[in-house]
């Protein structure tokens, strides 16, 4: 980390008497600031996201014509086994955490984080998680599958050390991101800003929370899959031993649980980030919080209640089966409200369709496919026939690159002026998103068709005369320009990092509290920790500013300009779209005794003011 | 009333859309039909869901774009917000689980056999296990089917009941093993069913990769794996149903009309997994007849074979 950046709008911040400084990766690599920490999650995230389209771009050129000989069995499971890993493991869950990690301590007003060194060695892990599975490379990696499951992992099956280097590295990984989450929810509960209420709590922490409760439940089971796994390889274990009273369906049970586990966190990082985005955005607040978060807890409890949704052929009793269904179809609850709660939130706002809200709203919509993708498969006869399809795969593909790759980007686009100080490229951002968008579109429908007629999941050859060679042809050109539009986008966030316009304090207009602190933030986070008193603490914040300035009235009349809204001075020179609004979002009262005597539940429709130019419609 | 609405005209539309590129193959048994019928229903409800939430956000997103001189509105919703969003949700939930479990019941329901089916030839098919109809041993087979009931070895062929395969899957093969066999030609059930540990295959009639069934009678397979985990999946004949080693899963089907239905296992089983597929050849009951006569002769002429020259030391193809 450089010193802070003493802006002369701020000298109150002091950073003397800190200890000397060793080189620069050293100081990153070694630092137990969460910021720090985080960025290492996002990078490493960053890097396993394109490896991982390069991956797929590899399968599809192997799958672009029928019976063709590009690659080889071998080598192609070898890429398929590690592309599932990468694609989950050091892709989506690093880049939620990560972004977790860095927003959620600035957005509840906490200094830091409550185990700064067990979020370092989580990040740690990661790192020597990532390297274990791809060091395989240089020998023989694991050709055992996606999930590696046993016996196919077994000695008999998988007699290299491949296998035992994606066991140790997706365990390894797993186990830093169970610290991570204890680290994170301790956090959440203890370090909280005071007045920091859970009803005040902003939702892309409480997606954290939810994250990080995903992570501890499934991350501790596959760890513990892992393990056993381990020992059935090497130390004369039965666990998953059918032929001496193993069950090799624990550790399908165990490694479904995990990897539906990733798939809510992908599901919780896009809605965590598009419910800041969207708000803030279009200069308005969420139309109901306290419904997007209990949405965002139902998601993450049922979502991985309905592991057994991936398990619909399986010899298990139709109990279990209808378990599975009850839990994967209730999820239509909470995340149709959740919709709806966006829909609602961006009618009657004033939408700045920059990259952020173009990505975010495009990751609606394909979220949005790819979950109902998700609901016809739950649905158990629906399952049976097309589980394991490239049908299945095209909804995962729209899931993952809708909510991991498009919200991913969303909340990079929003925060990445807090975590770098300049804003990610704008038009270069917009190019992409056009090719991520039309790449998963190209790639997913004719997976979706080619699944309807019994093209199955993993498979190195299609033979010739089934009919599937068109839908696939176009799925490989698809899956090439989504690649193309990933790396463009990486490349951009990565370019900007460091050459970015620069974007000031708060180039939204936010109002939650990560806006409060400096970009990039020092690494005590906040100066001055502040008293939050409703759940939009810099609207608070920025009248009380502008009350003491004495600049305007206490009370406007209706003759008089509306006061603007501090700090948007820092917005103004920098936001390369439009200055500052004309007028601040109507609020009901300037006093923050009235304003909060019924925090939430507070009928936000009448805001006493006359010369309101659109006046509020019933909610 | 709105999902039967969908349901009547999902079934209305399926036999239209057989051929049509937005389903799942054309179904030749009635567990696939019930499948196909839920797609349908599934594919519609989606259909109309993702086009109301697209259509809504577009609407949103062109309508209250930022514009010169516009100001958001500031709306925010009550209390009861989750609770007026949940209710109408929940019951389409409801309905679907509903829908859901009423279709996998139904799919799971061994049907009887046809007019066409090997029940119609009862007395000369008493060797193959299916003589006449029996409502017991289908329910026994549909109870196990959904596993409701402790796993008893139904690979016995039951009197009156569905014909009984066993399906053995391994790297990269798939073997089904009928009742009857050269072992034991004549009385029906004194075969021991298959089983990793145990059993004695080699006493069965076995086809290697391709099944060859006679139309029109209920079949039930009895599926394990003897390596790693495989997966059944013929789709114009059903679901798919995971091959786990040291447990048996089952399926069945009753295909309606001859021919030759191709499929292919669908979990990843290592190399050779692009090349597990499998293949069931519908045939008439007395070219199932023959068929099975003939494999049986050829099997017991091969064992015969082997033993003859296993006791002479005579091994073809060298010592072992």
């Amino acid at each position: 980390m450089s010193p802070p950046t003493i802006a002369p709008t701020h000298p109150e911040i002091v950073s003397e008497g800190l200890r000397k400084r060793r080189p620069a990766w050293v100081e990153r690599a070694t630092s137990a600031d969460h910021k720090t920490v985080s960025l290492m999650f996002i990078g490493g995230a960053l890097s396993f996201l394109v490896l991982a389209a390069l991956e797929l771009a590899l399968m599809r050129i192997q799958l672009f014509l029928p019976e063709n000989t590009a690659i080889i069995p071998e080598t192609f499971d070898r890429i398929l086994s590690s592309f599932g890993a990468t694609t989950i493991v050091l892709f989506a869950i690093p880049l939620a955490l990560g972004l977790v990690g860095y927003i959620v301590p600035l957005q509840i007003g906490s200094r830091g984080v409550t185990f700064p060194r067990i979020g370092l060695l989580s990040a740690w892990l990661y790192m020597a998680g990532a390297a274990t599975l791809y060091g395989s490379f240089l020998y023989r990696p694991s050709s055992a599958g996606t999930l590696a499951l046993p016996p196919l992992a077994n000695t008999t099956y998988s007699p290299t050390h491949g296998a035992d280097a994606w066991i140790v590295g997706v365990g390894l990984a797993t186990l830093g991101f169970v610290l991570f989450a204890v680290n994170l929810l301790t956090t959440v509960r203890t370090m909280r800003a005071p007045g920091m209420a859970w009803r005040r709590v902003p939702i892309f922490s409480w997606a954290g929370t939810a994250i990080s409760g995903v992570v501890l439940v499934t991350g501790s089971a596959m760890v513990a899959a892992l393990f056993m796994l381990m020992i059935d390889r090497h130390f004369s274990g039965i666990f998953f031993d059918s032929q001496q009273g193993g069950a090799p369906l624990l550790y399908e049970h165990l490694a479904w649980i995990f990897f539906t586990g990733g798939y809510v966190i992908v599901l919780l990082l896009a809605a965590g980030a598009i419910s800041e985005i969207l708000p803030t955005l279009a200069r308005k607040p969420i139309f109901s919080h306290r419904a997007a978060a209990f949405s965002i807890a139902a998601i993450a409890v049922l979502g991985v209640l309905s592991w057994m949704q991936n398990m619909y052929s399986a010899p298990i009793p139709n109990g279990f089966r209808f378990f599975a269904m009850l839990m994967a179809l209730g999820l239509t609850v909470p995340i149709g409200t959740l919709i709806v709660n966006w829909i609602a939130t961006l009618w009657g706002g004033a939408l700045r369709l920059n990259a952020a809200a173009l990505y975010a709203i495009a990751a609606i919509s394909t979220l949005s496919i790819g979950l109902l993708g998700e609901l016809k498969l739950s649905v158990i006869p629906v399952g049976w026939q097309l589980a394991n399809t490239t049908t299945a795969q095209a909804y995962t593909a729209y899931v993952i690159v809708g909510g991991a790759v498009m919200g991913g980007f969303a909340a990079l686009h929003y925060w990445m002026p807090k975590i770098s100080g300049r804003l990610v490229g704008e038009g270069l951002g917009r190019i992409s998103l056009g090719a991520i968008f039309a790449g998963v579109h190209l790639y997913a429908v004719p997976m979706f068709l080619a699944g309807l007629k019994g093209q199955p999941v993993d498979i190195q050859k299609f033979y010739d005369g089934t009919g599937l060679g068109g839908f696939n042809v176009i799925a490989s050109i698809g899956a090439f320009i989504l690649l193309i539009g990933i790396i463009a986008e990486v490349a951009n966030i990565a370019m900007s990092y460091r050459g970015g316009i620069r974007a000031g304090h708060d180039p939204w207009g936010g109002t939650t509290l990560e806006w409060f602190a400096l970009s990039p933030p020092p690494p005590h986070n906040f100066d001055v920790v502040p008293d939050v008193r409703s759940g939009e603490p810099l609207l608070d914040i920025r009248e009380a500013i502008a009350e003491r300035a004495d600049v305007w009235p206490r009370h406007a009349t209706p003759a008089e300009p509306q006061p603007q809204r501090e700090p948007v001075a820092v917005a103004a020179e920098t936001s390369p779209a439009e200055g500052p609004p004309e007028t601040g979002p109507e609020r009901a009262s300037l006093d923050p005794a009235e304003t909060k005597a019924t925090p939430g539940d507070a009928p936000a429709t009448s805001p006493p003011d006359p010369a309101s130019d659109s006046p509020p419609e019933d909610a | 009333m709105l999902l039967l609405a969908l349901g009547a005209a999902a079934l209305a539309l399926a036999p239209a859309a057989e051929a049509s590129i937005i389903s799942p193959r054309a179904a030749h048994s009635p567990n696939a039909d019930d499948i196909r019928t839920s797609y349908w229903v599934m594919l519609i409800v989606a259909v109309l869901i993702a086009i109301a939430i697209n259509g809504a956000l577009i609407a949103a997103v062109v309508r209250f774009r930022a514009r010169r001189g516009s100001a958001p509105a500031r709306i925010e919703a009550g209390r009861g917000f989750f609770l007026r969003a949940a209710v109408p949700l929940g019951v389409v939930a409801i309905a679907l689980f509903i829908f859901g479990v009423v279709m996998t019941v139904k799919s799971q329901e061994v049907a009887s056999a046809g007019p066409d089916g090997l029940s119609a030839a009862a007395a000369e098919t008493a060797q193959v296990g299916v003589s006449g109809v029996s409502q017991q041993a289908l329910s026994d087979a549909t109870q196990e089917l959904r596993n409701t009931q402790p796993s008893v070895p139904t690979s016995n062929p039951v009197k009156g009941g569905p014909l009984m395969i066993d399906a053995v899957a391994q790297q990269w093969v798939w073997r089904f093993f009928y009742p009857g066999g050269p072992g034991q030609t004549s009385k029906a059930g004194a075969i021991p069913p298959y089983s990793s540990t145990g059993g004695r295959p080699g006493n069965r009639t076995y086809s290697v990769n391709e099944l060859v069934v006679p139309v029109d009678t209920p079949v039930v397979l009895n599926i394990t794996s003897t390596d790693v985990m495989h997966r059944w999946f013929v789709p114009a004949l059903g679901g798919q149903v995971d091959a786990v080693p040291g447990s048996t899963s089952h399926t069945w089907f009753k295909a309606d009309s001859t021919g030759l239905y191709p499929g292919q296992s669908t979990m990843f089983s290592g190399a050779g997994y692009s090349a597990a597929r499998m293949w069931v050849r519908v045939v008439s009951v007395p070219d199932y007849q023959a068929f099975l006569e003939k494999q049986t002769h050829e099997l017991g002429a091969a064992q015969a074979y082997v033993q003859n020259a296993q006791n002479t030391g005579n091994i073809p193809g060298g010592t072992p």
